[in-house]
């Protein structure tokens, strides 16, 4: 009895061990064409990874691209939640253990996670020349086409959107808006104890920092810096100067900062500061819209500008669906998905489409797009902005603020 | 020994202090409008309630969502400590005191803590962002408590009346099922309860093991509790209190239900 | 049917889920805290991650904090529980009221009780707008700041909310066990009321108190939501700490977490022992004692 057992397990160990050799699973190549896309992909479903903290976000995902996709390419969008951090560990793993097909086609990604994703080989390409509504209405030249915070795209991913810093005060209560660092600084003396910022590393108070730096510094003079601790605090130390120098006159006299964004927003809205900020640049129309601040609150920048960054999409490298992924990410930059991202109702994210390449008809859509109110138009948002500089400076620049503001 | 009047002030304090921000906790689900410095709401709606809870597909999902993983959770729990407590609390052998030790760790190591280990396993092993690997990993944590409770109650009650049944002759299955079972009933729901609880109340283990995919109420209420939208928090607060007590509730009265059921049937 | 190895059975399925999940957790800390690189498998075993770590600033700041806020809990909330157990002793019918009250405490989630906490005690929040009213503050920024503060107080008063009612229930159910008749004893020898709580009723409390000292302890030590949501940026207690370098993309940061949760396991570890020892210790009191 023994015996049968040792043979039937040896003959099926065998057997495993031919299958195992029998074929190197190989990576899919995806279409050389995008017309080979569209034809092979209808009918297919294509699934999207991404974080999914965001009911805006997600309600445009499923309730305006997945219609409009399926309707248009006969493709269904599957949306996945999951944080950037376990998609990259998820991704990691498999091309350990070689996975070559696995379970994402598309993700949403940017900053330290693309240089990461990028890094790591995780991603597959390039692939944006590929996609026929990149060649006609995104701007090869632009900035962000091709840099993601610092970060060289060497076509791996395609910009979906923009989101800019915006500051936001109420009319009715704050006469004159800061227009300057110098500005906020005065206008915080006169008016003790009203201003803050969220503390880094959250996401805003640390784009806030930046956007002091480059008031202070200038954009230049960081993007050229090295990217090491000591030159950087050379380089910046005006800036942490300007920032110490502001702190008596901010709330609580600066001994604490709020922990992020959304406790800024809270504290505005109870009237207890007289600004808050956010790096979603029509938040205001939507605080003003769910009524929880009043409808004199304006949406402003910095006359020097703000700090604007691009989001982006990326094909695994083992995207089961090469092809619908094409389609999906092809869908995402058109006109009216942009226009409809721009829309308050949905997700209030700016467009990434050159408008120098849109027709009179499709400039249109954009430029009627509803942004609610009090919030910037696109194009004056636009003008106003400044580029990220390298992901590992901004975590360099968290640190430094902790130790020479937060910790003074 | 008899108090006297301060010792009933001190109680009376005490009953306001514990009772009491609950209150103000339902003033706040009821007022839409209750801004500074106003000591009473000024706007007072029970409509945006209703309109909170009735039009909320998330919210359904998060509740229904945390009502799921509360039940895995118990019943995991219950199978795993169930015969752990018999042994531990019937019989006497070598190593008795160790496992026990060891059985009761979890309640003493922060739960971040062990999460944080058991993530990357999770991930590997395609448990991460499921409905099962959340309720696994709350299962560690409600074990200890369970098992507690279960073992207090089987060195109560011992093994004598299974051991009669057996000697007159009464099968395993139905031992367990007529003797033992009945016997323990109220510490099993006790146990129920404490696991149901705990599992319920999960936020950073749903949170990482969740990995985005996975909403429970408790997830759902903390950004509303980040940006201080303290009317839809509170809402939510009491529902997730209504959906506890609701759950506890609908145990208590399954278990009356078994008892009066196995004991009034004929024999 | 009583085999000699029937109760290992019985354990093994509680003890096997245990090991693949619980050991293998607090294992894989360990192994991940030990390795050179970032800290992936294959490497050297070394140190020099807890090098970096226990000679990190930010870290030995979160240390005595996290340890200091939950000493100052433990401390209060077993002060006050103990001795609203015996004035709940003491209270009689509404003693047993205030019981059924304390329940509440105990079954709300600590997020619930964060909120009412803010509710109550933000600068915009009830007590604020009280203190509004009496004209002694025009504006919120006046209202001392006690909740997201630097001195954790309200992370101290979510705490107390609910450690203290767990203290006064355990301790008013030891009291309730012991049996009348010291007091009767202690009141026929002459002792005042006062007397008799101190010098009869405390003692015999000491070993549920000791008790409930470690739980509480150890709860406040680990405790990750409270300080999560209530916390100051300035500071961060232990587990958020390690949190926080956990989700950092930089693998040497998870590494540092790694690290952190090693350390605050071999702390929330010694407490259990602590706490076992105590335990086995009055067993053995009782059993031998014959109190």
């Amino acid at each position: 009895m023994i015996k049968r057992l040792a043979i039937g397990l040896l003959v099926v160990a065998l057997f495993a061990l031919t299958l195992g050799c029998a074929e190197r699973p190989e990576l899919t190549t995806g279409p050389s064409e995008f017309a080979d896309a569209l034809r092979s992909a209808r009918g297919k479903t294509v699934t999207f990874y991404g974080w999914g903290g965001s009911s805006a976000v997600n309600n445009w995902f499923d309730n305006v691209v997945a219609p409009s996709l399926l309707a248009e390419y006969g493709i269904t969008l599957r949306r996945v939640p999951m944080n950037i951090d376990e998609i990259l560990r998820k991704l990691a793993t498999e091309k350990q253990t070689n996975r070559v097909s696995g379970d994402i086609d598309v993700i949403w990604i940017n900053g330290e996670n693309f240089y990461a994703a990028k890094t790591q080989e995780l991603l597959y390409g390039p692939f944006n020349t590929r996609i026929d509504n990149f060649n006609r209405l995104i701007d090869p030249q632009a900035a962000d086409t091709n840099y993601d915070f610092g970060v060289p795209v060497d076509g791996m991913s395609v910009p979906l959107g923009r989101a800019q810093l915006i500051f936001m005060a109420d009319r009715a209560r704050l006469a004159t808006f800061p227009a300057s660092a110098a500005q906020l600084l005065e206008i915080a003396r006169a008016n003790p104890g009203r201003f803050t910022y969220p503390a880094p590393p959250d996401f805003t108070g640390s784009a806030f920092v930046r956007n002091i730096i480059y008031e202070i510094v200038g954009f230049e003079a960081l993007n050229n810096a090295p990217i090491e601790k000591a030159a950087i605090q050379a380089v910046i130390q005006p800036a942490l100067d300007f920032l110490n120098e502001l702190e008596p006159y901010l709330w609580e006299r600066g001994t604490t900062y709020p922990a992020d964004v959304a406790a800024l927003d809270r504290m505005f809205a109870e009237g207890q500061l007289l600004w808050s900020m956010s790096y979603t640049p029509l938040k205001a129309a939507q605080l003003i819209a769910e009524g929880r601040v009043p409808t004199s609150v304006e949406t402003f920048v910095f006359d020097k500008g703000n700090i604007g960054n691009t989001h982006y999409v990326a094909i695994p490298f083992n995207a089961p669906n090469k092809d619908a992924a094409f389609v999906l990410i092809h869908h995402l930059i058109s006109v009216s998905m942009q226009a409809a991202k721009l829309d308050v109702a949905n997700w209030g994210d700016l467009p990434v489409l050159d408008l120098s390449r849109l027709d009179p008809s499709e400039r249109a859509i954009l430029e009627n797009t509803n942004i609610g109110r009090g919030a910037l138009p696109m194009d004056e948002l636009l003008r106003r902005r400044l580029p990220e500089v390298q992901a590992r400076k901004v975590a360099i620049i968290e640190e430094l603020w902790r130790e020479q503001v937060l910790q003074r | 020994m008899k108090g006297g009047k301060l010792t009933l002030l001190v109680v009376q304090c005490a009953i306001l202090v514990f009772a009491g921000p609950l209150l103000a906790l339902v003033v706040q689900a009821i007022s839409l409008r209750w801004p500074f410095p106003s000591l009473l709401p000024t706007v007072v709606s029970v409509r945006h309630i209703v309109r909170l809870l009735w039009d909320n597909p998330r919210l359904a999902e998060a509740v229904a969502s945390s009502l799921g993983i509360a039940t895995m959770t118990t019943i995991f729990t219950l199978l795993l400590a169930f015969p752990a407590a018999k042994a531990l609390g019937v019989y006497n052998f070598p190593g008795k005191e160790t496992i026990k030790l060891l059985a009761l760790l979890p309640i003493m190591v922060p739960t971040a803590t062990v999460t944080m280990g058991l993530h990357t396993g999770m991930l590997r092993m395609g448990l991460a962002g499921s409905f099962l690997g959340v309720a696994i990993v709350h299962t560690v944590f409600a074990l200890p408590y369970a098992l507690r409770i279960l073992m207090h109650v089987f060195e109560l009650v011992g093994e004598r009346h299974e051991q009669q049944a057996a000697m007159l002759g009464a099968p395993w299955g139905r031992v367990f099922y007529s003797i033992t079972l009945p016997l323990v009933m109220p510490g099993a729901l006790s146990a129920a309860t404490m696991s149901f609880i705990i599992s319920f109340s999960q936020y950073i283990t749903t949170f990482m093991i969740g990995g985005g995919r996975i909403i429970t109420l408790p997830l759902y209420l903390v950004p509303h509790v980040q940006g201080g939208e303290w009317h839809v928090a509170s809402v939510y607060s009491l529902v997730f209190v209504v959906a506890t007590l609701a759950a506890l509730t609908l145990m208590q009265y399954l278990v009356r239900r078994y008892y009066r059921e196995t004991y009034f049937l004929s024999p | 049917m009583r085999h000699k190895y029937t109760p290992y059975l019985l354990v093994a399925p509680l003890l096997i889920f245990l090991t693949l999940t619980f050991v293998y957790a607090l294992a894989y800390g360990v192994i991940q805290s030990l390795h050179a690189g970032s800290g992936a498998l294959g490497g050297s075993i070394t140190l020099q991650h807890y090098r970096t770590v226990l000679s990190d600033r930010e870290f030995l700041v979160s240390l005595g904090a996290t340890i200091s806020v939950a000493v100052i809990a433990t401390l209060i909330s077993n002060v006050l529980g103990g001795l609203l157990a015996l004035i709940m002793l003491r209270a009689g019918t509404h003693g047993k009221f205030l019981q059924r009250v304390l329940q509440l405490p105990i079954i709300l989630p600590h997020l619930i009780v964060v909120i009412m906490v803010i509710q109550l005690f933000s600068q915009t929040g009830f007590i604020a707008r009280l203190v509004w009213w009496l004209g002694l503050i025009d504006n919120p920024n006046q209202f001392p700041l006690l909740v997201y503060d630097r001195l954790a107080i309200g992370i101290l008063l979510v705490y107390l909310y609910k450690q203290v009612p767990f203290v006064a229930m355990l301790a008013y159910d030891t009291l309730r066990g012991i049996s009348g008749k010291y007091a009767e004893v202690a009141t026929n020898l002459g002792a005042s009321s006062w007397q008799t709580s101190t010098q009869v009723y405390l003692p015999l409390l000491k070993p549920t108190i000791i008790g409930t000292s470690l739980i509480t302890f150890a709860f406040a030590f680990g405790a990750f939501e409270v300080p999560f949501l209530l916390g100051t940026p300035v500071w961060r207690t232990l587990p958020v700490e390690s949190y926080l370098l956990y989700t950092n993309i930089d693998p040497l940061a998870r590494t540092h977490a790694m690290v952190i949760n090693v350390l605050i396991s071999a702390i929330s570890l010694t407490i259990a022992g602590l706490y076992f020892g105590v335990e086995s210790f009055i067993k053995r009191q009782q059993k031998g004692g014959g109190v």
